[in-house]
């Protein structure tokens, strides 16, 4: 069974109104436990809808959202457990920080679910490492750090939740490229030792490719197709009619084969294709 | 819920209400306000109701919109019902029991309260909200506060602060959605508790808010004056206005509904305010 399951959901934004706007239209999707999921799309797509849908911040107009099988809108009261269990990080979420100090920002997800205060600061403790944010940040004034910084708190106060599932819409945005490989290089590790599921929403195709197990592509409130990055960038044509980049990896090999080197379509990162070249040209493996 | 607060939002469509100038819609405000305060009798409220409705009509704007807009002064609206019935004193008694005395009176004078803000809260929403884009809204403003510059008053700067104060109202109110759907988020909850644990769950809400009305404060000055902008020392505008014959009727239109409120005024009927 899927950890997280969307079923035909539909969403229109003010409907009857003369500023409707039909954001979902008929979504279907799961999300396998300890998986990484990337979903891209043009903007306007219906991706920050989507991503609202997880955890039960807004409710399919039509259709199911379920958790470990169990539909998360049939009882409201339900609903902040489920907000526990699905993380959700929004774009640019250091504007969410209010507290006084970082450690009381990072606490108040665990403080909401009623935990012991040793429980919260092991929490707190947990999800400063994942972030790598280091201990003499946490008595210090959000307020007081960095962008990059701000981000890794605001993380890191979905994180203290120990959600199984973490929903993530633009997790790297506005960093330098060392910021976004500690973000995600700390997703993932949360992941290993957590077995949670990831879904990333990102216009960052390069990282799409190197960390994603699966990427749907929205188009225009629907889905247009889904598969390995290896499949999905392998339509490169079809991305880029719908305002979508294509890794660089792919353009290299795509100049490639136009000079007559054979690589196989759909390779993605600049490792498989170091692979592949390595053993077009005649070297033993690297 | 906070779609519903429909203050500052312009209700896009081409109508005689839309086209007509903002300095003669800020006198129909005006006029109509004045006029709620003059009528004396239900007939004036029937009157003033019916002119309402049929401007309403030529704005081509459905009544629901407009009656959302007062979902936000539902409570002020009761308030001042129940203190009307319980607390007006008049010559005939309807309902005595202890301390409590209900009076005719007081029942007349709560309705026409109603009335009077219901209708007050519709006519300018219709006039100057719904139907006038901000920037029209500050530009009518500014010409009929200009004679104050005479006494020092800043009327260009007072009249750009409103107009982007206007402007403004729905960007916050996204900005307060997205915080509290991040805050929610985390676990956090608005609706349950006592007054005082509601009021702490306000915290994570209102600093964060704070912090974006400042940054979009702060970065719509430097753009402003990235583009020259000095203050409104020879400013000059894109759109001028100026008055056509429909605006003449609509004065002539606005003269002639105060007068048949006067007149109403004198028709014997049941109560009087």
């Amino acid at each position: 069974m899927a950890k997280l399951e969307l079923k035909d959901v539909c969403y229109s934004y003010s409907p009857g109104t003369p500023f409707e706007k039909k954001a979902l239209q008929n979504i279907s999707l799961s999300i396998e436990a300890g998986s990484i999921t990337g979903i891209i799309g043009h903007t306007g797509s219906g991706k920050s809808t989507l991503v609202r849908m997880f955890n039960g911040l807004l409710t399919p107009d039509s259709g199911t959202v379920l958790l470990d099988g169990t539909d998360i809108n049939a009882d409201k009261k339900n609903l902040s457990s489920v907000m526990c269990r699905v993380g959700l990080v929004m774009q640019y979420p250091e504007y969410q920080l209010f507290d006084e100090t970082v450690e009381k920002d990072i606490s108040f997800g665990p403080k909401n679910m009623k935990l012991s205060d040793e429980e919260i600061v092991e929490r707190v403790r947990e999800a400063a490492d994942f972030t790598g944010i280091p201990s003499e940040m946490l008595s210090r004034s959000p307020f007081d750090l960095s962008g990059g910084q701000k981000r890794r708190v605001a993380i890191a106060g979905v994180l203290a939740m120990r959600p199984e599932v973490i929903v993530l819409d633009e997790p790297a945005a506005g960093l330098d490229p060392m910021g976004r490989k500690e973000i995600l290089g700390g997703l993932v590790n949360y992941r290993d030792r957590t077995g949670a599921a990831i879904v990333i929403v990102s216009h960052n195709m390069e990282d799409m490719a190197n960390y994603c197990d699966k990427i749907i592509v929205l188009k225009e409130s629907r889905e247009a197709f889904a598969g390995t990055p290896e499949e999905v960038f392998a339509r490169r044509a079809e991305l880029e009619e719908n305002g979508l980049d294509v890794p660089d990896t792919i353009k290299l090999a795509d100049e490639l084969r136009a000079r007559g080197v054979p690589v196989s379509m759909g390779i993605c990162t600049p490792h498989a294709l170091a692979k592949e070249l390595s053993l077009l040209l005649g070297y033993s493996d690297k | 819920m906070l779609k519903d607060i429909t203050l500052g939002q312009y209700y896009p469509t081409e109508s005689a209400v839309h086209r007509a100038d903002p300095r003669v819609k800020l006198l129909l405000a005006t006029v109509y306000i004045v006029a709620l305060f003059l009528i004396k009798n239900i007939w004036g409220f029937v009157f003033a109701a019916a002119a309402l409705l049929a401007c309403i009509r030529l704005a081509r704007i459905p009544i629901s919109t407009i009656l959302r807009g007062l979902k936000a002064v539902l409570f002020i609206l009761v308030f001042t019902a129940v203190i009307n019935i319980f607390w007006t004193k008049g010559e005939h008694l309807l309902v005595s029991w202890k301390f409590i005395n209900i009076y005719l009176e007081g029942i007349y004078t709560a309705i026409f309260m109603a009335l009077r803000i219901v209708l007050l809260i519709m006519g300018t929403g219709l006039f100057l909200t719904y139907t006038t884009t901000p920037i029209m809204l500050t530009n009518g403003l500014e010409y009929v506060l200009s004679p104050l510059k005479v006494f020092g008053v800043q009327v260009h700067e007072f009249a750009m602060m409103m107009s982007t104060a206007l402007r403004f109202i729905p960007s916050l109110m996204e900005d307060t959605d997205r915080i509290m759907d991040a805050q929610k988020a985390r676990g956090a909850s608005f609706s349950s508790g006592g007054l005082i644990a509601k009021a702490k769950a306000l915290i994570p809400i209102l600093i964060p808010l704070f912090v974006c009305a400042f940054k979009r404060a702060d970065d719509l000055s430097v753009a402003m004056e990235c583009r020259c902008y000095r203050g409104g020392k020879g400013r000059t505008k894109m759109t001028v206005m100026k008055f056509r014959t429909a605006d003449w009727l609509w004065t002539v239109g606005a003269a002639l509904f105060v007068a048949c409120i006067l007149l109403l005024n004198a028709v014997p009927s049941g109560f009087v305010l």
